[in-house]
């Protein structure tokens, strides 16, 4: 009967293109129906629909393979196809009675002039019917004498393909055979539809999922960035100062509220301070730039430690009360003295003592709390209290600042308690602050559970002229 | 550490925070809180509190069995003293885990306190 050209595993490939009769059939882009511009733009707007339902080379599919025996079984042909016409092929969706083929040309195909009308077509003898006997499926090997169809027609009716049914027997038809012809290629439209809107729900899904992880990476790097901003690029060169800090966030997205910085005011001194806001996210986030900038810029104004308090409780009051929060800052004032140490004025509003790390007489570490007590936390009450310490960091000293998110963790775990952050720094064996801080964040990252809170960090103590070369 | 943003989480937790509700006398409304006053446990607890005070002349919140009190917690005991500062007791201040942040934050001093709830129920029947 009826071979292809190439057998089953031709290419899909429209250079390639096949003809059912096995002769070389010349390349004709388009039939006599293209030659007036109206009819090339419809053309256009079919290929388009055909484009749009992204059904041309797709694998072998039942619900088509179905349709194609049922048109064979109801016509009582040994061929039954369902095609869909490209640009310059013919493409078999599904094709019963016929091995190994899946395109033709659209020259030697018959349904090119299928999809020319609306009505299913029907050439009861291909041997005498005007419109086939050029056909090189009638001529050829084929044989093809009978030829119905009914096209594939889309809501907004573009014909994309036919349900075709084939004999090498001429023969009659009647209509209602040809309506059933039609009902099939409905049926296919159905199916096309179904599959469509599958596939649009598939991509819908797919870009929701894309948009929701391109959201979630934009969020991150949004945070990430604004953390970046709430802290200092770097401390600064103080000379004869060994400064050292650290930042260890809990997590990204809850953007914490730690903070500290370290920078000139005139004079030759240096202001310094270290807060915690109560609480996380993007109010804290606020809060934490609000005290960050209020704190830099009291401190310009005044520098001494108290006023620079005064003045930040006095900005959290002023914010409207939802979007009120309290901190707890620990603020001071460096001043190089001759001898090399450094004179600090250390004021606490409510927050966490320092940690002055002394060599004690046996030439290990004592650890005393620096704490100016009756410091009340920031942004609580108006006319809140700030209690000052003044202490001379000798050479071979440490001041140590840090954050509760250090101290505060479950009695059930591994983490620091009480007095277990003084009992580690004396047990430490030196009082270098970049080591010293390098140590307790190597000692941080062992602890289980991990930390609950963001833990920020601060230490400096002055540095021997000899050891600075 | 968190306050309002971690509302929707509270659910998700293990509470290990109680809150234990007595009437006295008349006018007198003893909190006694058990457990964890964290960012997870303590917009709960908020809550409670905010209900018991609308309705009382005195709200003695009794910490003396509190394990932790973060700054959430310092924020609630703040934010329920903004509110009315005649109405707020504190009993059980003598714990160290709530002693030391009061003391650390300076916040002590703003709390009308008592070493044990009978002491402020004392205090208040006769005041």
């Amino acid at each position: 009967m009826i071979q292809a050209a190439g057998g089953r595993d031709l290419p899909r490939r429209r250079d390639n293109v096949q003809t059912l009769d096995g002769s070389s059939d010349p390349q004709v882009p388009f039939g006599p129906a293209l030659e007036t511009d109206e009819a090339r733009s419809a053309e256009a707007l079919r290929l388009a629909a055909v484009a749009r339902y992204d059904i041309l080379d797709t694998p072998p599919d039942g619900a088509f393979d179905r349709v194609a025996a049922l048109a064979a079984r109801w016509m009582d042909t040994p061929i039954a196809t369902v095609t869909i016409v490209d640009e310059d092929r013919i493409w078999f969706k599904a094709a019963h009675g016929l091995d190994g083929v899946t395109q033709v040309s659209r020259e030697s195909g018959l349904c090119s002039s299928a999809i020319q009308q609306a009505e299913p077509y029907m050439v009861a003898d291909a041997l005498t019917d005007a419109r086939t006997t050029a056909n090189s499926l009638v001529h050829g090997g084929a044989g093809v004498r009978f030829y119905a169809a009914a096209p594939i027609t889309t809501s907004d009716g573009h014909r994309l393909g036919t349900v075709n049914v084939l004999d090498m027997q001429p023969r009659d038809v009647a209509e209602s055979d040809l309506s059933v012809l039609s009902d099939l290629a409905a049926i296919v439209m159905d199916e096309l539809e179904l599959r469509l809107s599958a596939l649009h729900l598939v991509r819908a899904e797919r870009a929701l999922r894309d948009q929701s992880e391109r959201a979630k990476a934009e969020l991150e790097r949004f945070a990430s960035t604004l953390q970046r901003t709430l802290l200092p690029p770097a401390l600064p060169e103080i000379p004869g100062l060994e400064l050292a800090c650290h930042y260890y966030p809990t997590s990204v997205r809850l953007v914490g509220g730690d903070f500290y910085d370290v920078f000139p005011i005139p004079g030759g001194r240096w202001a310094f301070f270290l807060g915690d806001v109560c609480g996380h996210g993007a109010e804290a986030a606020a809060l934490t730039s609000l005290a960050r900038y209020t704190l830099r810029a009291a401190a310009w104004h005044d520098p001494d430690p108290v006023s620079v308090l005064t003045e930040l409780n006095a900005a959290l009051l002023a914010q409207p009360r939802d979007g009120r929060g309290m901190v707890t800052v620990m603020a001071g004032v460096l001043s190089p003295e001759p001898d090399g140490g450094f004179h600090i004025t250390l004021a606490s509003g409510g927050h966490e003592p320092a940690l002055w790390l002394r060599p004690d007489r046996n030439g290990g570490t004592a650890v005393t709390e620096v704490w100016p007590q009756g410091g009340m936390i920031i942004g609580a009450v108006h006319d809140a209290a700030f209690a000052v310490r003044e202490i001379h960091l000798a050479a071979d000293e440490a001041l140590l600042l840090y954050t509760d998110g250090l101290t505060e963790f479950p009695e059930s775990g591994s983490g620091f308690r009480d007095d277990d952050l003084s009992r580690f720094l004396a047990e430490l064996g030196h009082r270098h602050p970049r080591t010293l801080v390098a140590e307790l964040v190597e000692k941080l990252s062992t602890f289980d559970p991990p930390p609950a809170d963001d833990v920020a960090l601060l230490a400096f103590g002055p540095v021997r002229t000899d050891a600075m070369e | 550490m968190i306050d309002d943003q971690a509302e929707s989480l509270a659910g998700l937790h293990d509470v290990p925070v109680a809150v234990e509700i007595e009437l006295p006398l008349a006018g007198i409304v003893v909190a006694r809180v058990h457990g964890e006053l964290d960012f997870l446990t303590t917009p709960a607890v908020l809550r409670t509190l905010r209900e018991q005070a609308d309705h009382a002349t005195h709200l003695v919140v009794d910490v003396g069995e509190v394990e932790f009190m973060g700054s959430s917690a310092l924020a609630m005991l703040v934010a329920l003293h903004d509110a009315d500062p005649a109405v707020l007791h504190l009993a059980g201040v003598l714990n160290r885990k709530v002693r030391r942040p009061l003391e650390i934050t300076g916040l002590l001093g703003l709390f009308n306190t008592f070493d044990t709830a009978e002491d402020a129920i004392a205090a208040l029947s006769t005041s």
